[in-house]
């Protein structure tokens, strides 16, 4: 039996197709301006690339802000709720998740089987979002996925005030004139990133283990500024974008195990 | 001098806790403008103002929400963070919605011997003063039981004296100002270090401070500009005018001349004195009607032929935000050039206001 | 954009309020009889100006129908337009907008609100409203009363001083009255008038306590709307006919065991003010078997106390500095929302962010560490309770989605 879950993010939009405890295969694609499609294409890919047809599939739970416009999902779910799940179940030991998206940053607890216990939001600013780190490697002219390992070269870290993405922009604009090296600007971005998120993370507590999700999962820069704010080691899934889709494919599942009815809560 | 002056400032902690040592007394800290300070003083006791740090307020962001006014978050902060574990005492007037919250807040985290909740009214009005003085009467009460210290009428009627004189040599301050010889970031290290250290000791200062600017050259050719702020805890901002080429000859805040401009009445009954001065003559814009208050800012300016006018409002405060196109009309009408700030009281806000700050003098030279 | 707006209201008593309403507004446009107008602000004693047949609005909920019926921003634009930043309280900038007009102001519901010939505030609510009177003051060229009481934290002490401050400016607002009128306050009249409104308000008491019960007789979509009479008719006979045919009704409510929704799955209770252009948020649980059983923005717990004093100004004085709904500091909210969820079986409470009315803003994120520590399950959302463009429905149903599913997930 074969259950999905679709994840449509601001950025990326992310499929889990998943067959008992098994992730059959994942896709992920740009969300691109036209959301509504989105949906359809990147389960499309997915069923290609696992060469089975969408009437193979049991129960779809569609999330992420995008999770209203899922036509053939038979069910909505929060990617709160969704991450939790996924997290916990990639790390059965996890009760704090991070996740730091394209376009907002969550931070989220959840009890031993991954119910969701608590979360805050932050998504009035762009402060540790993807956003913001690709506004900044613009500015810097390194791409995305260099910025982890170039803040690791920093010698020293560059105070930045401002985590204000307005703000930040101008401040590292001159840092780099005055001649200060890219490194540690970025180390310092990153450190001013982890003082942000940390704030957040503190508004429902930390409880380790801690799991960061998201794209900005990758970034070891930031990951590492992290743990040494909150002083716990971070478990990183090998996938860290596709946690919230898993979620969704795992309470799927559970929609079906249990007889859809009862098993709506 | 001023170095002196700054360095009392910048290492005020570390003065405080010394003055605890040197003398067994206790160290109280205040909020705005509002608490009669000679109370406090004429206990025995030693009355801080308590500053705001430009510094993000990682504690103090977890009790309040992020975009209110950074003030008293950021007091609240510094408690938070142990700065102001010195401190035998607080007292918070009743003056506006964040600094009573800011209360509720310190009451809630902050381990402090003894909280006081000043009673203030809201309006101004004779019986107010009344009613004002009838609180002050409980606060006395309090603090003497505080400090194990009574307070005669005579040790009151010489706190009342000390403290007048101390405004009238910073008035005289606001007139060497407006001649030039006191720079605006100076005037604002005598103010801010006047809130810090004891009073005696700092009218010593301020003498010798007048005395030595006295014998200076008029400073040149700063654009003459008015600053009306709703809070500047320190000289940053000051410093970044005259870095770009403004002398700060008038101003309106609480850390500046709302602070000194009036003077208790050394003649009546020390309480009713201090009700009427500290109720009536603050022109904080919480209490204090747009007519009256407007009226208080023009006699700020009168004499120091003022080119163009500065505020700085903190974000969100809603008594300087109301005001704020009064204000700026009736510095228009007179001719004045007007840069509005909405402030965060943070470092980085410091360089964006630069390049506004040197356009805006650049327009007033013409 | 904001896609649903009124709360679905599950009494037949509620639907009365809208018609009580649109009267109130069309006969305070009638100036004749020579009656005075005050623009007041929430929380000056209607009694007195009942008593002295002045015509009373009430600003602040004029906004709140502006805000109802969709106008906000429109209006807010036309207030922001004449120079009032968008960080001061909606409902002023709306009002500033209505007042001053201009191409971006919409037309007024009700046809506007009459003309003022004097301004009262009370000093002792928020900041925001001292300095929105003395604008309109100042913009109008009227007189302005400012009514003032003392602060006091400990939530109102019964002190011969306070009272006497207290007493002191009800008769100089009495005063200010009575040269405005050119009448002297009949305070026989004044002291029929604290009766009934004593009444009514004990009416809503009890009403607030048979609310406990379960499954919910009436949630906050209902409550809401029937809080205006009391607001702003307090003293009036129709007032108290409300009352008592709404009591009767939740009372029968509550012996039949008729509850807003037919299986209640969770109790929430909402903190703050509700959006005013999408009450049907307080609705938006049910389809999940959830109720906002209760509200704490004007909840009334304290029955009156009986009259004080034979002069009516001074009783108003002395019952006035016990009982002062904003006064208390975060640990008296503190502990008012402990007991509320207490006793009302609330499952999880939505801390409703309003950044423009500051006075409760401030408390939110106290009152969500107290409720973490206790561990009792909350939501923040957050938007303008006026301003409709600050209201973004992606993250707030995202946030309340979340807690939806917490609540049906949640260990019994």
């Amino acid at each position: 039996m074969i259950t999905a879950g679709v994840d449509i993010g601001s950025a990326t939009s992310k499929v889990v197709l998943l067959k008992g405890d098994d992730v059959v295969c994942h896709s992920l694609i740009a969300t691109g301006a036209e959301s509504a499609n989105s949906a359809r294409r990147v389960m499309d890919e997915a069923l290609q690339r696992s060469d089975l047809s969408p009437d193979d599939i049991a129960y779809i739970v569609a999330t992420g802000y995008g999770r209203v416009i899922v036509p053939f999902a038979q069910e909505t779910i929060t990617e709160l709720t969704c991450h939790a799940r996924g997290a916990n179940w990639l790390f059965p030991s996890a009760r704090t998740i991070l996740d730091m998206g394209g376009q907002d940053c969550k931070a989220i607890r959840c009890d031993e089987e991954g119910r969701l216990e608590n979360f805050a939001m932050n998504d009035k600013c762009a402060a540790g979002t993807g956003r913001f780190l690709e506004l900044m490697a613009r500015v810097l002219g390194l791409s995305l996925d260099e910025l982890g390992e170039v803040s690791l070269e920093a010698t020293s870290e560059v105070m930045i005030d401002s985590t204000c993405a307005v703000f930040a922009k101008s401040e590292v604009t001159s840092l780099i004139r005055e001649g200060k090296a890219r490194p540690d600007v970025l180390a310092g971005l990153h450190s001013a990133i982890a003082a942000r998120v940390y704030n957040l993370l503190r508004g429902v507590g930390v409880e380790p283990d801690l799991v960061i999700t998201g794209g900005i999962g990758k970034n070891v820069g930031v990951v590492r500024k992290i743990e040494e704010r909150v002083g716990l080691k971070a478990l990183l899934p090998e996938e860290p974008q596709i946690v919230g889709a898993l979620g969704a494919a795992l309470i799927a599942r559970e929609r079906i195990t249990a007889g859809k009815e009862e098993a709506r809560w | 001098m001023i170095e002196k002056l700054r360095r009392l400032r910048r290492e005020r902690h570390q003065e405080a806790k010394a003055w605890k040592e040197r003398t067994g007394g206790k160290v109280i800290g205040v909020f705005c403008c509002d608490v009669p300070e000679e109370l406090i003083y004429a206990a025995g006791m030693l009355p801080v103002r308590l500053l705001g740090a430009h510094e993000e307020a990682t504690e103090g962001n977890l009790h309040f929400p992020t975009n209110v006014c950074p003030y008293p978050t950021s007091c609240l902060d510094q408690a938070l963070k142990g700065r102001y574990d010195y401190l035998d005492g607080v007292i918070v007037p009743n003056v506006c919605d964040m600094v009573r919250a800011m209360y509720g807040a310190w009451k809630l985290n902050v381990a402090i011997p003894y909280l006081y909740f000043l009673e203030v009214p809201q309006r101004i009005s004779p019986r107010g003063v009344e009613f004002f003085a009838d609180m002050l009467g409980r606060f006395r009460s309090s603090l003497e039981e505080l400090s194990g210290n009574s307070m005669s009428e005579a040790s009151l009627r010489q706190a009342i004296d000390v403290y007048n004189r101390n405004r009238e040599l910073l008035r005289q301050g606001c007139e060497l100002r407006k001649r030039g010889l006191i720079s605006g970031v100076e005037l604002q290290e005598m103010v801010l270090s006047s809130m810090l250290v004891p009073k005696d000791e700092h009218n010593q200062l301020m003498s010798q401070c007048l005395e030595e600017a006295s014998q200076r050259n008029p400073a040149g050719d700063g654009v003459r500009l008015l600053v009306s702020a709703s809070m500047l805890d320190d000289t940053d901002f000051f410093q970044l005018i005259e870095e770009c080429g403004g002398h700060v000859v008038a101003d309106d805040m609480p850390t500046g001349s709302r602070y000194f401009y009036y003077s208790v009445d050394g003649e009546a009954e020390p309480l009713q004195a201090l009700a009427q001065r500290y109720l009536a003559q603050i022109p904080c814009p919480r209490k204090m009607l747009p007519g009256a208050r407007l009226q208080y800012v023009d006699q700020a300016m009168s004499g120091a032929d003022v080119q163009g006018a500065i505020i700085h409002n903190l974000k969100a405060c809603d008594c300087h935000l109301y005001e704020y196109p009064y204000l700026r009309d009736m510095l228009e009408a007179r001719g004045l050039p007007v840069l509005f700030f909405r402030g965060e009281e943070t470092e980085a806000e410091l360089e964006t206001q630069r390049d506004d700050i040197e356009a805006f003098i650049e327009m007033i030279r013409g | 954009m904001v896609t649903s707006t009124s709360a679905k209201k599950h009494l037949e008593t509620t639907l009365e309020v809208p018609a009580l309403r649109k009267k109130y507004y069309a006969e305070s446009l009638q100036q004749g009889g020579g009656r005075k107008v005050a623009w007041c602000s929430n929380g000056i004693p209607s009694e007195i100006l009942e008593a002295m047949d002045i015509n009373a609005v009430y600003l602040e909920n004029y906004a709140t129908v502006c805000a109802a019926k969709r106008l906000s921003s429109g209006f807010c634009r036309a207030g922001e337009r004449a120079g009032f930043s968008q960080d001061v309280c909606g409902y002023a900038r709306i009002l500033m907008g209505h007042l001053l007009g201009g191409e971006e102001a919409p037309e007024a519901p009700y046809g506007g609100v009459a003309k003022p010939d004097f301004l009262i505030v009370n000093s002792y609510s928020c900041d925001s409203r001292m300095g929105w009177f003395a604008t309109m003051s100042r913009t109008l060229d009227l007189p302005l009363y400012v009514l003032d009481a003392p602060y006091q934290p400990q939530g109102g002490c019964m002190d011969d001083i306070n009272v006497s401050y207290t007493e002191s400016q009800l008769e100089d607002f009495a005063a200010f009255l009575e040269e405005q009128t050119g009448t002297e306050l009949d305070r026989d009249k004044l002291r029929r008038k604290l009766d009934l409104s004593r009444r009514s308000h004990d009416i809503q008491v009890e009403i607030f306590e048979m609310r406990k019960a379960v499954p919910s007789p009436m949630g906050a979509g209902d409550a809401y709307t029937i809080v205006w009479p009391g607001m702003y008719m307090a003293g009036t006979q129709e007032c108290d006919e409300f009352y008592q045919r709404l009591r009767a009704e939740v009372s029968e409510r509550i012996e039949k065991k008729v509850g807003i929704v037919p299986e209640e799955k969770f109790r929430l209770l909402w903190s703050g003010l509700p959006f005013w252009y999408n009450m049907a948020l307080l609705n938006y649980f049910e389809e999940f078997g959830g109720v906002v059983a209760i509200e704490n923005a004007y909840f009334r717990y304290q029955k009156s106390l009986p009259s004080q004093h034979d002069d009516p100004i001074k009783d108003m004085a002395i019952s006035s500095t016990m009982r002062r709904p904003y006064a208390g500091d975060i640990e008296q909210r503190a502990e008012l929302t402990r007991d509320i969820v207490r006793d009302y079986h609330v499952d999880g409470v939505v801390l409703a962010f309003n950044p423009s009315c500051r006075l409760m803003y401030v408390l939110q994120p106290e009152l969500k560490n107290v409720l973490d520590r206790e561990g009792i399950p909350n939501v923040s959302i957050e938007c303008d309770m006026a301003d409709e463009r600050t209201y973004s429905e992606g993250q707030i149903k995202t946030r309340l989605d979340a807690f939806i599913e917490r609540m049906l997930s949640r260990r019994k």
